[in-house]
């Protein structure tokens, strides 16, 4: 009986008749309500281009983020270093980079850490030095600049003393500290313009 | 040329932005949307709106239809359907049984030209089951649907769709037995 009754139902419902305003009336009403194909591409286009954008930078983030944690010889310590310069670039804040390198001169000097690793931060700390220098001294905050590397230097020394093991890497960046730390010392203003800007 | 191409033909050119193409589309289909969003909202005014929405959405959406991996127009079409049956569904906050089994409360003049006894039957016990159930329903015994092209419309895998298909009909018989 239920089979017939289903049956049945489906002839009603494949008969249901049509309102006369869909027969009639309703694609003529439709087809202006139809926004031009170009503008909706263009909209997808854009949706399509802010997703992928927020996924670029979200990506990018976490990148950056989870590269804080790389040291010296990681395969993201590239992306720490570049994040660091262009964050230099942006707030003209040098100094924070000598600072963040110079940390991870020290680090590298206490750990076992290869050679290699080692090799690298004190690279990194030298290219961050003269960065710095430039933009110190082009900005006229060489007083700020020696200070900072004064009291760089004095955690290098004070490092160096409390273990043997580090004091014969840390003497080669304490050497290019004081130096650098001269040259700021001796630079005269009619040299300052000769520099270069970064 | 067969009814398969040519359709495939009138798909690329409305995603091309031909409305005359969109307009053929229409024509195939408005009965069928129609009678669908009838059967699941019981009101003709509002099936026929549901249903001029549903082919605006299918416009905005026809970019990103696509025929790989089985994909068909219908299905495209009934997903977008469904979907405003769903939101509608939500926006009124009744439930869709009460819906079902006051069809006297709501019928009105046109409503009794068209209604029959059997398909009366039928939609009170679909109110008896769960949304999932009476488009499973709706789409393979009235529709004709494949099983791929329901799964495709209710978001289930192909497997599930044809184990709850026929666990479906079965219930819905026994729900029309009990009430005869």
């Amino acid at each position: 009986m239920s089979e017939n009754l289903l049956k049945e139902s489906k002839r009603e419902y494949l008969e249901t008749p049509l309102p006369e305003y869909l027969k009639y009336d309703g694609w003529r009403d439709l087809r202006v309500k139809l926004e031009p194909r170009g503008w909706s591409l263009w909209g997808m286009a854009f949706k399509r281009g802010v997703v992928f954008l927020a996924a670029a930078l979200f990506f990018l983030g976490s990148l950056v983020g989870v590269a804080q944690a790389a040291k010296p010889g990681d395969k993201l310590y590239t992306v720490k270093v570049l994040a660091d310069k262009i964050f230099a670039q942006v707030t003209g804040n040098y100094e924070v980079k000598v600072q963040r390198r110079a940390a991870e001169v020290i680090e590298t000097s206490r750990s076992n850490e290869s050679t290699r690793a080692a090799d690298r931060a004190n690279r990194e700390y030298q290219k961050a030095l003269d960065e710095a220098k430039v933009k110190a001294v082009g900005s006229g905050k060489r007083e700020n600049f020696k200070k900072i590397l004064e009291r760089q230097e004095e955690k290098f020394k004070k490092e160096s003393e409390s273990n043997d093991q580090t004091k014969e890497r840390l003497d080669d960046v304490i050497k290019q500290t004081e130096k650098v730390k001269d040259e700021i010392q001796n630079i005269s203003p009619a040299e300052d313009s000769k520099l270069p800007n970064l | 040329m067969c009814l398969m191409d040519n359709l495939s033909v009138l798909v690329a050119r409305a995603q091309r932005g031909d409305k005359d193409a969109f307009g053929e589309l229409y024509q195939l289909f408005y009965r069928k949307i129609y009678r669908y969003c009838l059967i699941h909202t019981n009101d003709i005014q509002l099936a026929q709106d549901i249903c001029q929405e549903t082919f605006v959405r299918a416009w905005k959406a026809m970019p990103s239809f696509s025929e790989k991996n089985g994909g068909t127009f219908q299905a495209f079409l009934f997903k977008i359907a469904r979907n405003q049956l769903i939101d509608n569904s939500r926006k009124k906050k009744e439930s869709r049984l009460a819906d079902y089994q006051n069809l006297e409360d709501r019928e009105n003049l046109e409503e009794r030209v068209y209604r029959h006894d059997a398909i009366d039957k039928v939609r009170k016990a679909l109110g008896k089951l769960n949304e999932i159930e009476r488009q499973i329903i709706t789409l393979h015994y009235f529709e004709d649907f494949s099983g791929e092209e329901i799964a495709r419309v209710v978001g289930m895998n192909e497997g599930a769709v044809r184990v709850r298909t026929h666990r479906v009909l079965v219930k819905l018989k026994e729900i029309l037995q009990a009430e005869e």
